[in-house]
């Protein structure tokens, strides 16, 4: 342990003063910025405007009954043409002949989607039928996951901020830590000391947590105050900064300097960071995304930043990730152990 | 002891080696001085007896423990100092020897003690980075003294000091030989080595050419010269003469009958003479 304490102490004094602290803070007060000053929601308008020219407007009394936003339901063909006209990338649609046999015609000046025109005619169709005062079928609706208060959007960012940032702080400043001590030769002198292999590790891997956990305090309490779920967003950091930094650490060992290190480095995180794809276009998620450990991440510090009742879902996530943690820290042993404590 | 047995070691494994099957025996508290010019292997041995380097072929012994079955704690006896000073820059002196003091577990110097015995203290707070090569240079020495070892390498100790400083760097190493720790000292310094060593080894491609006390190798191989100043059209003209030669006894005698003779001296025979003999090159 005295061996462990004084590794922390010079390591700790060495991030101080290579500036691995001053960037994470510099890191930590964009996030904060980012919180502080993007608006919690942002109006965009109705994304559709109806000019329902049925006699009697059937259709736009119905719409409002049905808790639609009547701005989306001009009045006039002149309003209609001006709303068309200052929101280029809306949808018009105009209802014409009778309830009986409408007309519809949808038109658009940018590409939209097929999904979201199939909404709309379908949405059109069941106001149509409220109109007929025709009964509207009762769907049967499951819920896979509990519902969900909306997130605001100025929070939307902190479980990616927490989940990828931690990752390439732990990963990249940890390589640039090892190549320091390349460099200098002290890894030399270390070798010929009884340090020996895990004080090495664990002093290394101390370091990046204690200052992950900084960050994420930091960006976290900017968000949510003191009240969030503390227990499982830092049970959640720790164990992606470990497992980065342990990684980061047997990765690095392999190479000569931050040169040879940069690209085979930089494809790593890159892989890393593809589940933050996933994240913001759920519908990108093949089978392969997800067995990257930053997947399950991102979804388990969502659930414990806005709970959703499916706090099942942190523990199964930590369960796995030690899984992850054993065998990064298997790759990290053996590789600090031949390529940096042990003459090739 | 230490019973260095075949070493041998080919740091591409295309058949050229480094070191090439050496062998050697150094007594308890003594220096043992490993010389040879750049890239004969000097500090290649040293980085296979202390571990640096896994040994390919050979064996190193330790009271006759074989340095494979070293564990950890054999790093508490053995200090090393290197060539190429490396500490952390951005550490100062004296952080960099409390940190490295604190991987020990065996009784250590006192880091402020140390520093002040290779002439650091006034440096003692700044950071190593800003540091002058001589002054990196003692700080490593520094750290392989900080666990009071009993084996101690150090590779070109006195490398880029002044005469001042070195004399003090030396007069600590024969300290420590006082106090019975076994220093082996590579070095291409041959004065350093015959002012300071009990045996030393001539290493020349990988293999010892000779090896024995100093004055053993100077009486072997050594050839007694004169050397002498005399005055010829006006100048003064220096020779050194073997008066063992036929032909240097001829000269010597003309030069005495001649009267020109301004100063002459007896000499021995210097170990960078001697491994220039054996080898054919010189150490630079």
């Amino acid at each position: 342990m005295k061996r462990l304490s004084v590794l922390l102490r010079q390591d700790l004094t060495l991030a101080w003063r290579n500036g691995h602290v001053a960037v994470v803070l510099a890191i930590a007060a964009t996030m904060v910025a980012l919180i502080v000053f993007l608006p919690a929601e942002v109006s965009r308008g109705p994304g559709e405007y109806v000019l329902d020219t049925i006699p009697g407007s059937p259709v736009r009394a119905a719409t409002i009954e049905l808790g639609g936003d009547a701005a989306a339901l001009p009045e006039s063909r002149e309003r209609f043409d001006a709303l068309i006209a200052d929101h280029p990338n809306a949808i018009a649609v105009e209802l014409s002949g009778t309830l009986d046999r409408p007309g519809v015609t949808i038109s658009t000046r940018t590409a939209v989607p097929e999904q979201t025109l199939n909404l709309l005619v379908a949405g059109i169709e069941q106001v149509l039928a409220v109109a007929r005062g025709e009964a509207l079928p009762d769907p049967q609706i499951e819920f896979l996951r509990p519902e969900a208060e909306a997130v605001p959007l100025n929070l939307s960012g902190i479980p990616i901020f927490l989940a990828f940032e931690v990752g390439i702080l732990g990963f990249l400043l940890v390589a640039v830590f090892v190549f320091a001590e390349k460099q200098e030769g002290t890894i030399r002198a270390y070798r010929v000391s009884p340090g020996g292999l895990w004080a090495y590790v664990a002093s290394k891997a101390i370091v990046f947590v204690l200052i992950a956990i900084g960050y994420g305090v930091i960006v976290v309490a900017a968000g949510l105050g003191i009240t969030a779920n503390w227990g499982a967003i830092i049970g959640l950091i720790v164990w992606a900064s470990l497992f980065m930094t342990v990684l980061g650490l047997g990765f690095a060992a392999w190479f000569r300097n931050l040169s040879h290190w940069f690209f085979p480095g930089l494809a790593l995180l890159i892989l890393n960071l593809l589940p933050f794809v996933s994240y913001v276009y759920p519908v990108w998620s093949p089978a392969w995304v997800t067995v990257i450990p930053s997947y399950g991440l991102v979804y388990a510090l969502r659930e414990a930043l806005f709970p959703t009742g499916d706090s099942a879902l942190i523990g199964r996530t930590l369960l796995t990730g030690l899984g992850w943690l054993a065998a990064a820290v298997a790759f990290c042993a053996y590789s600090v152990h031949t390529r940096l404590l042990k003459g090739a | 002891m230490i019973e260095v047995r075949s070493l041998t070691h080919d740091y591409e494994g295309k058949g050229t080696r480094s070191v090439d099957g050496i062998g050697f025996t150094i007594a308890d508290g003594t220096i043992f001085g490993f010389l040879g010019p750049s890239g004969a292997g000097k500090s290649t041995t040293q980085a296979l007896m202390t571990g640096l380097l896994s040994i390919q072929a050979g064996d190193v012994a330790y009271d006759g423990v074989s340095l494979r079955a070293q564990g950890p704690a054999f790093y508490n006896r053995i200090g090393v100092s290197f060539e190429h000073p490396n500490v952390f820059g951005k550490l100062t002196g004296l952080e960099n020897l409390r940190y490295h003091a604190g991987l020990y577990s065996v009784p250590t110097e006192d880091p402020r003690r140390i520093l002040e015995a290779v002439g650091l203290t006034d440096a003692a707070n700044r950071r190593a980075g800003a540091y002058s090569k001589g002054m990196k240079q003692r700080l490593v020495f520094a750290r392989s003294l900080i666990n009071r070892p009993t084996i101690l390498f150090l590779d070109e100790p006195t490398s880029g000091l002044d005469p001042a400083t070195a004399e003090r760097i030396k007069e600590i190493i024969r300290q420590k030989r006082a106090d019975g720790c076994t220093v082996f000292l590579t070095t291409h310094n041959m004065q350093t080595a015959d002012e300071l060593c009990d045996v030393v080894a001539f290493l020349n491609d990988g293999r010892i050419v000779a090896m024995d006390a100093p004055r053993e190798l100077k009486l072997k191989y050594g050839e007694r010269s004169i050397a002498v100043e005399h005055r010829t059209n006006g100048s003064v003209a220096k020779e050194i003469l073997f008066p063992e030669r036929n032909d240097d006894a001829e000269r010597l005698k003309q030069l005495i009958d001649g009267g020109a003779i301004e100063t002459i001296h007896s000499q021995e025979a210097t170990l960078e003479q001697i491994f220039i003999r054996l080898t054919g090159r010189g150490l630079g």
